[in-house]
């Protein structure tokens, strides 16, 4: 069996085979072959060959599943997101507890749930401005100063930022659930 | 005349990998599904009668990495040259065990055994004595091109050799079958 001097036609059966041709070029090729006896036999050998490989062992596509390993999922978030959003739910916490501390001291109750040490309250704390927040009956949740942030890896980022969650979705017109008072503000 | 990238494809692959990186455990076997068969195919070509074992071993393998897939290539074709390698490293272990079977067998020992339990016409068993007379590199590349429509880059990358050497090696691979055939 001779081969077609046509090379280019030749290196397109391969791929006239699986489909892999545009429409255009398809075209071209079975215009060829249909006027080449060379072409017309290689590319009925080529089928031939490609049948047979078109059978394969039988594959257990479950058990193969079953063995993977578990996805490792992905954060979100950046860990410089994540830290500019620890920072400003810890300064919106901060200016949460003030209110539910004042409130709670004004009605006189026990100082249990919240302590900030700072000397005047307000909303907007100096960077190194230690937080401390607890809830009632609980060990400390929070400890730290926003200077801190930077020490965080990822993990404790996200710990951080749930723990400010939960705090930040108590009622504010709650003195019984959150109340408390600053500690060092008019002690 | 170039050949059309399988696009919808890659992209469907990538799709299917970035919603397994994100916890979707069902993308997986779709991944699976989708191209098991063929690393079968190919692997069973290699010479490797452990098929199954090294099917799995494959995507194992490639899933353990998929953080560190770039796209760069299909998906396919980075499945392939991960089961090649595994495939290779079998032959190499196979090589230092005490042999209780030749190397020589081994290597005569046709991927085709894995589809002996297909019922053979005359005409497919002609074909695969033929492509049994290839070298091993010339069946690779041969396979590839024929069996699984991979291009010369594709099967360069895979085989871990160049275009043009794939295409020398597809064209002697087809000089010999044409010869074993029609003589």
């Amino acid at each position: 069996m001779s081969d077609c001097s046509n090379v280019e036609i030749r290196e397109a059966l391969p791929e006239l085979l699986h489909g892999r041709l545009d429409a255009i070029q398809a075209a071209k090729v079975r215009e060829h072959v249909a006027r080449c006896a060379e072409c017309a036999a290689e590319l009925e050998l080529l089928d031939r060959v490609q049948r047979v490989y078109s059978t394969a062992p039988a594959v257990n596509t479950a058990a193969i599943v079953a063995a993977l390993p578990r996805p490792r999922t992905r954060r979100a978030f950046s860990l410089g997101v994540l830290r500019a959003a620890a920072a400003i739910l810890l300064l919106l916490a901060g200016g949460l507890i003030i209110r539910a501390a004042m409130t709670g001291a004004e009605n006189g109750k026990a100082s249990q749930v919240v302590g900030i040490s700072q000397d005047t309250p307000g909303v907007t704390l100096p960077r190194d401005t230690p937080v401390t927040v607890e809830r009632a009956g609980q060990p400390r949740v929070l400890a730290m100063s926003l200077s801190e942030l930077d020490d965080l890896d990822a993990d404790e980022m996200e710990s951080l930022l749930s723990a400010l969650e939960r705090i930040d979705a108590a009622p504010v017109a709650e003195p019984d659930t959150l109340m408390g008072s600053v500690s060092g503000v008019g002690t | 005349m170039e050949a059309q990238p399988d696009r919808a494809d890659d992209r469907d692959d990538r799709t299917l990998i970035e919603r397994w990186l994100g916890g979707d455990e069902r993308a997986a076997t779709a991944i699976v599904e989708r191209h098991a068969t063929a690393i079968a195919r190919f692997v069973s070509t290699l010479g490797e009668r452990e098929t199954d074992e090294v099917v799995q071993d494959t995507f194992v393998r490639a899933f353990s990495s998929f953080d560190s897939f770039r796209g760069e290539s299909s998906l396919r074709t980075w499945l392939f040259t991960i089961a090649r390698r595994l495939v290779l490293d079998r032959r190499r272990a196979l090589r230092r065990r005490p042999a209780t079977e030749s190397l020589e067998d081994v290597e005569l020992a046709s991927g085709f055994t894995a589809l002996d339990s297909i019922v053979a016409v005359e005409a497919e068993g002609q074909v695969r004595e033929a492509v049994e007379r290839l070298s091993p590199t010339q069946r690779e590349v041969f396979t590839l091109r024929v069996g699984e429509g991979l291009s010369y880059k594709e099967i360069a990358e895979v085989v871990g050799t160049t275009e043009g050497a794939a295409r020398v090696h597809y064209h002697n691979a087809l000089r010999t079958i044409k010869d074993a055939l029609y003589v």
